[in-house]
């Protein structure tokens, strides 16, 4: 009889040490998952913190190329002109060098992966959904669109 | 077990969530997004758009793009909301063939308002298995409060289709109470103020023992964010026409540029009082370019946007009244939308209900994450879960000064460990206290004393040198064990604490709340603790120069020294911050001065010395000290 009692508690404790043991192993395996996940998640994050203070720079530089156009159509040339054009340069190669990359856009086949259409236009037949002017250019770090171009598609 | 997805299928977006060890977290989409435009659209090349991607390119294929299918979903042809939508739809719309429904046409065929819907949240299943990485079978719905049977029905339709087992269709203001864990708290009545991007709506409910019963619920359909941007592109064009004779409203770009720039103002004027609206190169006349600057403060928004707030707040009125519930009967308000983030907005709702809202989670997920919640509860089998306590209050020991030293901070889940080293506070002190303190107060005696016990045996050694190893380890039941060692020789004590979390809610609370109470008072003691700390030990090393260089200091040089300790030592224990200062202040500079001398006169020493011997010298050492030290 005492031994069947002692078998019986032998057994549970086993099933017990089993469970607990398993358990012990899925806490540790998700503490080192967890550490993955979180080293993952603090790159992306990283990158999307990069991403929004781009974004943010871009309609800078934005005007920048609006003001350039505006002193071409002047022709005004005095060394404020080309002041200003070095200005833009400079942000153009600081945000080339953080990685940012313009999309194309003019004369190429409208995708709405990389461009937003704002305005359909007359043109062509044969060119038919291909864009025929960039209003706004479009950015992207690696794969990720800061901002389609905004263009005009023909109909 | 596989995660139930909640869904806020919404009328121009949609957010999805899970629950994470017990919380709710929103899943972003595979653009990375936390909400998704609830657009489809089928390209010219026959391939299916879903989302930002099909919205991008309704302007090319507008008749080919569906939205808002929220407004025809479970609807019939015949139905007065459905014929007032009608005529502004770009794409084709017709009465059900062989039944009183909708269809919409996409392409060439003819889809239920449901099988859209379950296009949209198709594509939110497949990016969310994607960044979770296993399947998901089930989800959780929500939709509006007023929805009817019909439209509920077809809700769950959508959700099959798109290979959910949808466990449940739960209302928006259900899901935001959810969010808020509202449902725990039973007997309460609550009201949801979900004011949107281009709808808004308010809801009543009751929440009983096992249920939430929605007591009343009035909306607009078309009003939001929106109609808030739009007045500010309006105000803009005004005065631009006004300073430049030219209307901007006529120039689809600069009306693109407005825009973005009046959301952005708006948002911004929700954290600040006033923005810049700044375009520039907006347009351009024989004059030459143009530019638009304006200054938009917070109250001119609000007098520009007073009446869309009015017309929501009537109707929230209304709904009070027409639910039969009296005002001061509703215990909690519950802000959803991105909208009530206009400070304007909470500003009324509480004019009305005389209390501040909920507005701690993202109103623009918290639907989502109520979804989830529900999913969390339906699924809710805790039986795998080994559910881990947080201690309440932080655990530390008493300092030099009175100060209380955390080493565990509140809500550290517990077993864990932690180790500081310390140090002793004077020289040659043979023993240390270690007083085990729990709270958050600075003073060791405004906290509660869970113990102590002496470590001796300690041997003799400058103040600071000696390393008193402390460390406090917690087990799964609250047992604290806290033992301190002697590092040199080893020797150690350790005493254990059974029940340290054993405290009741009511005590926690009120230590809680007297912490925050005496936050101010307590950061100035603080102050004045290390303030005598530091004199401390200024006066000691002053003391120590003096005698071991009694000698080499002239006289006039030492009668000033010890005037200034002098001073120190019988202001230290005043509580005058600014005067103690000055004294350590001087004393520091006096004693500095007398180094540099000491220093000068050991080099000229040295110098002959060399001159006379030219062997090798001896290294300069400086002591090492612990910032942290025991009494």
């Amino acid at each position: 009889m005492e031994v069947k009692k002692i078998i019986k508690a032998y057994k549970r404790c086993k099933k017990e040490r089993d469970e607990y043991l398993a358990g012990w192993k899925r806490a540790k395996a998700d503490l080192l998952n967890y550490k993955k996940d979180e080293t993952d998640r603090t790159k992306k994050l990283l990158d999307m913190e990069k991403c929004r203070i781009l974004a943010k720079i871009i309609p800078i530089l934005d005007n920048f190329k609006r003001a350039e156009e505006e002193i071409k159509k002047g022709e005004s040339d005095n060394g404020i002109t080309e002041g200003i054009t070095q200005i833009k340069r400079q942000l153009e190669d600081f945000l080339k060098k953080e990685g940012l990359e313009e999309i194309s856009a003019t004369g190429e086949e409208f995708d709405p992966n990389f461009h937003e259409a704002v305005e359909m236009v007359d043109g062509d037949k044969k060119d038919s959904g291909k864009v025929i002017e960039e209003i706004e250019k479009g950015y992207k770090l690696d794969e990720i669109i800061i901002r389609p171009s905004k263009v005009k598609v023909i109909k | 077990m596989s995660k139930i997805l909640g869904i806020d299928l919404g009328t121009t977006f949609s957010a999805m969530a899970v629950v994470e060890s017990g919380e709710g977290r929103i899943i972003e989409n595979k653009e990375g997004a936390r909400t998704t435009p609830s657009v489809v659209a089928l390209s010219k090349k026959g391939e299916r758009l879903v989302g930002t991607i099909a919205r991008r390119q309704q302007v090319t294929n507008p008749e080919n793009t569906i939205f808002a299918t929220k407004r025809l979903i479970g609807r019939r042809f015949s139905d007065p909301e459905v014929q007032k939508e009608k005529d502004g739809l770009p794409y084709q719309i017709r009465k059900e063939e062989g039944g009183e429904g909708v269809e919409i046409k996409l392409g060439e065929k003819w889809h239920k308002p449901a099988e859209i819907s379950a296009m949209i949240l198709q594509k939110l299943k497949k990016d969310a298995e994607e960044k979770i990485g296993e399947e998901i079978k089930e989800a959780i719905i929500t939709c509006p409060a007023y929805f009817d049977d019909a439209q509920r029905k077809e809700t769950k339709i959508a959700g099959e289709i798109a290979g959910f087992n949808v466990r449940r269709v739960i209302n928006e203001p259900t899901a935001a109470a959810l969010a808020y864990g509202l449902n725990k708290k039973k007997d309460h009545q609550i009201v949801v103020f979900d004011f949107g991007g281009g709808t808004f709506d308010v809801s009543i409910l009751d929440i009983g023992e096992d249920t939430i019963e929605v007591k009343g619920t009035k909306g607009d359909s078309h009003l939001g964010g929106e109609d808030f941007d739009n007045r500010i592109v309006k105000w803009l064009i005004e005065e631009f026409k006004n300073d430049n004779g030219i209307d901007l409203s006529k120039d689809p770009l600069a009306l693109q540029r407005l825009k973005e720039e009046s959301e952005k103002a708006k948002k911004e004027l929700s954290t600040t009082t006033q923005t810049d609206i700044n375009i520039p190169f907006i347009t351009s006349d024989e004059t030459g370019p143009k530019h638009l600057n304006y200054s938009l403060n917070r109250t001119k928004f609000e007098t520009l946007t007073e009446d869309l707030v009015e017309r929501a707040i009537n109707l929230t009125k209304e709904t009070v009244e027409s639910s039969g519930i009296k005002i001061e009967d509703i215990e909690e308000v519950v802000l959803v939308g991105g909208q009530t983030r206009m400070p304007k907005v909470q500003e009324k709702v509480k004019e009305i209900f005389g209390k501040e809202p909920s507005k701690e989670i993202n109103p623009d997920e918290v639907v989502a994450i109520g979804a989830a919640i529900q999913g969390g509860i339906m699924g809710g089998d805790v039986k795998d879960v080994l559910l881990l306590d947080v201690i309440p209050l932080s655990l530390g020991i008493e300092t030099l000064g009175g100060k209380n030293t955390t080493l565990i901070e509140k809500n550290t889940t517990v077993p864990t460990q932690k180790t500081e080293t310390f140090s002793t506070a004077a020289d040659n002190q043979s023993s240390v206290q270690i007083h085990i303190l729990q709270g958050e107060r600075t003073m060791a005696s405004d906290n509660k004393s869970l113990g102590q016990f002496i470590l001796d045996g300690i041997s003799p050694a400058p103040r600071g040198v000696p390393q008193i190893e402390v460390s406090f380890d917690i087990d799964a039941n609250g047992i604290l064990d806290v033992s301190a060692k002697d590092k040199s020789t080893g020797k150690s004590q350790s005493i254990r604490i059974e029940g340290s979390c054993g405290i009741s809610d009511e005590e926690v609370k009120r230590m809680k709340s007297e912490a925050e109470k005496h936050a101010d008072e307590d950061k100035k003691k603080e102050e004045l603790i290390d303030l005598r700390n530091q004199s401390d030990q200024m006066l000691y090393t002053s003391e120590k120069m003096l005698k071991d260089n009694a000698e080499k200091i002239s006289e006039e040089e030492k009668n000033s020294l010890e005037t200034l300790i002098k001073d120190l030592r019988d202001l230290k224990e005043s509580d005058d911050v600014q005067k103690i200062k000055e004294k350590v202040e001087a004393l520091s500079q006096k004693t500095q001065e007398i180094g540099k001398t000491l220093h000068e006169q050991a080099q000229k020493e040295q110098e002959t010395q060399t001159k006379e011997n030219e062997g090798p010298q001896e290294g300069e050492y400086e002591e090492k000290k612990d910032d942290q030290e025991n009494n």
